[in-house]
């Protein structure tokens, strides 16, 4: 990762509207957040659609950004928040609905790269990944939610609008299905 | 979170999708024009100050371009008129030898050589020095300046109609906190203090707060935008706004008791939490008692004025305090009479505390005389005295007696009751 200054030096351009700067902060930022949209959209368009939506929020409002927690983390809040509404957007009620018909209808598009010299660990991400979204777009939200970005039962529960068993028994059904599926 | 959730965690976090140049062509298009093609000027020569405040020494390299900027702000500003001194004089310093033929007739100018040395950023925060150096060189940066016949007066003619804002003063918002419960201050510093404008702090709720770091407490909870906005001294027009710092004001909870005396056999009062969003709640009874129930029971033995204080947190963490001054209006005395007769007329022949009975806990209650002579023991409630001195079987005269009952309560504290009883056959 750069160095601390040269973020902000990228940062501030970025503030500033400059293209230049933007570009940097996307080629920075661009592996990561498509590696987190992924786990949220149902395929890799839906994923590469969040990433440059959340992309353009995240310049709109880089001027408030204040340097005081990790650039990283603050973009990644920006994409998961910008992923959930997107997936509110494209269904009604998605978070409540378990909806399991998904699970027949696999896609295997995923486009990761494979190169030698990091197959090994990358599968296991891949893996991972593929699994996640595997899940029906109710349990993926929430496994994402709680285990991956650390939210809790009731945030979730409020974030969703769903009820706090909701969030729990979905949770519990998506490590089910992901023990099935990964084990 | 267990190992399965772990693996899974730690291989999906590392995880980097490939770059994508298609992704970065679709993203750029879907931004249309850059903001920054559009205000090409002021962009640049705003991003080029955030390299030189970064200490990049573009200056010696883009002498021209940083000179134009720092003379059009000159306008404005007197301390960046320092600045710009400073700037001219390394400019001519790399170029030649100049500087020291015109300006090493007396040691200020000397001094000011040093300064022309040293980084901007050194030279902008010494404002003692710059102003000094400002005034006195004045005539010299003047004498200096039509020398670089080839650019630098004629772009300084140009800029100075173009610029309106100074971008050398810097705005930014160091919060204290940015989310604190409603009855906390905040306290907002500028990034930068003491450059030659009027600190004006917007802070979300519609207050307007001049001064160069303040503290304030918000009325209501909710989310404000604190922005902080220098104006000029003179002209009173906005320089510059910062961007928006983001403050949380947290809701506290309501804190509120009730309470209830009941005159029972033993006097309890009952004290009721009333806080409508309390996650946790804390009572203080002076130093009699303290508890984290929701809701408490105390019997108050004696009398007096007691401050009870309910404490309720809620779940943002923020809480409050509520106190409450009781007053008790007596002594509790186990019920016992003040008087009573032992005259054989069966009307109150027998003395015996009325709670004894009614409580049934152990108690030895002893009866002395006013010299302390003891007159009756009983730890059995139904053997009340008959006003007999039991050591010489002498009924006792008319006076005023004393009696100790020591009670053993439930949990094995023992309480000491002790009052006087009358005699009058």
């Amino acid at each position: 990762m750069e160095n601390k200054q040269e973020l902000k030096i990228i940062v501030e351009g970025c503030v500033k509207g400059k293209r230049k700067y933007q570009k940097k902060l996307f080629e920075l930022f661009y592996g990561k957040m498509m590696g987190v949209c992924l786990r949220y959209a149902k395929n890799s368009d839906e994923a590469k659609d969040m990433v440059q939506n959340g992309f353009i929020k995240v310049f709109a409002k880089l001027n408030v950004y204040n340097f005081s927690g990790s650039l990283e983390g603050w973009i990644r809040r920006i994409m998961v928040n910008t992923a959930i509404d997107q997936i509110r957007k494209n269904k009604k009620d998605p978070f409540s609905i378990d909806d399991d018909a998904r699970f027949k209808n696999l896609e295997e598009d995923i486009p990761f790269d494979t190169e030698e010299a990091q197959k090994e660990i990358k599968i296991k991400a891949e893996k991972a990944i593929k699994a996640i979204r595997e899940l029906s777009p109710a349990y993926q939200t929430v496994f994402n939610l709680y285990v991956i970005e650390g939210y809790t039962h009731k945030e979730i529960a409020e974030y969703l609008n769903i009820s706090e068993g909701t969030s729990k028994s979905n949770l519990a059904k998506a490590k089910q299905k992901l023990r099935t599926l990964l084990g | 979170m267990n190992k399965f959730e772990k693996n899974i965690k730690d291989a999906v976090e590392s995880y980097e999708a490939p770059y994508s140049a298609e992704a970065w062509q679709s993203l750029n298009k879907a931004m249309g024009p850059s903001k920054a093609t559009l205000l090409k000027w002021a962009a640049s020569s705003a991003a080029l100050l955030a390299l030189v405040v970064f200490g990049y020494s573009y200056i010696n390299n883009s002498n021209e371009v940083v000179t134009d900027k720092l003379i059009a702000d000159t306008i404005q500003n007197k301390e960046s008129k320092a600045l710009i001194l400073n700037v001219e004089n390394s400019v001519y310093d790399t170029d030649g030898q100049l500087i020291n033929e015109n300006l090493s007739t007396t040691d200020s100018d000397l001094s000011l050589i040093s300064e022309a040395n040293t980084p901007i950023e050194t030279t902008a925060t010494d404002e003692s020095n710059i102003t000094e150096s400002s005034t006195e060189t004045k005539n010299n940066s003047e004498e200096l300046t039509p020398k670089d016949e080839s650019n630098a007066t004629v772009v300084k003619e140009d800029k100075k109609e173009n610029t309106n804002t100074t971008v050398s003063l810097k705005a930014k918002v160091i919060a204290s906190s940015t989310t604190q419960c409603l009855s906390s201050e905040f306290n907002f510093t500028p990034s930068v203090p003491k450059q030659n404008a009027i600190y004006e702090w917007h802070l979300g709720d519609g207050t307007i707060i001049t001064g160069s770091t303040i503290n304030y407490t918000y009325d209501v909870a909710g989310h404000y935008s604190v922005e902080l906005v220098l104006r000029d001294l003179n002209t009173k027009e906005i320089i510059k706004t910062s961007p928006p710092v983001e403050i949380t004001v947290l809701e506290e909870p309501s804190t509120s008791f009730t309470y209830e005396m009941a005159n029972t056999i033993e006097p309890s009062t009952y004290f009721t939490n009333t806080t409508p969003t309390a996650s946790n709640v804390h009572w203080e009874i002076e130093n009699l008692k303290s508890s984290n129930l929701e809701n408490i029971e105390y019997s108050f033995k004696h009398k007096g004025r007691f401050t009870v204080k309910l404490t309720a947190t809620n779940e943002n963490g923020c809480s409050t305090t509520c106190s409450k001054t009781i007053t008790i209006e007596q002594d509790y005395n186990l019920l016992a009479p003040t008087a009573f007769s032992p005259n054989g007329d069966n009307l109150n022949d027998y003395f015996m505390p009325k709670a004894l009975p009614l409580i049934e806990l152990p108690f030895t209650l002893t009866i002395y005389d006013r010299q302390g002579k003891l007159m009756y023991q009983t730890t059995d409630s139904s053997q009340p005295w008959d006003g007999i001195n039991t050591q010489d079987g002498i009924p006792a005269e008319n006076g005023i007696y004393v009696w100790v009952c020591q009670l053993t309560k439930e949990n094995g504290e023992t309480e000491v009751y002790q009052s006087q009883i009358v005699i009058a056959k």
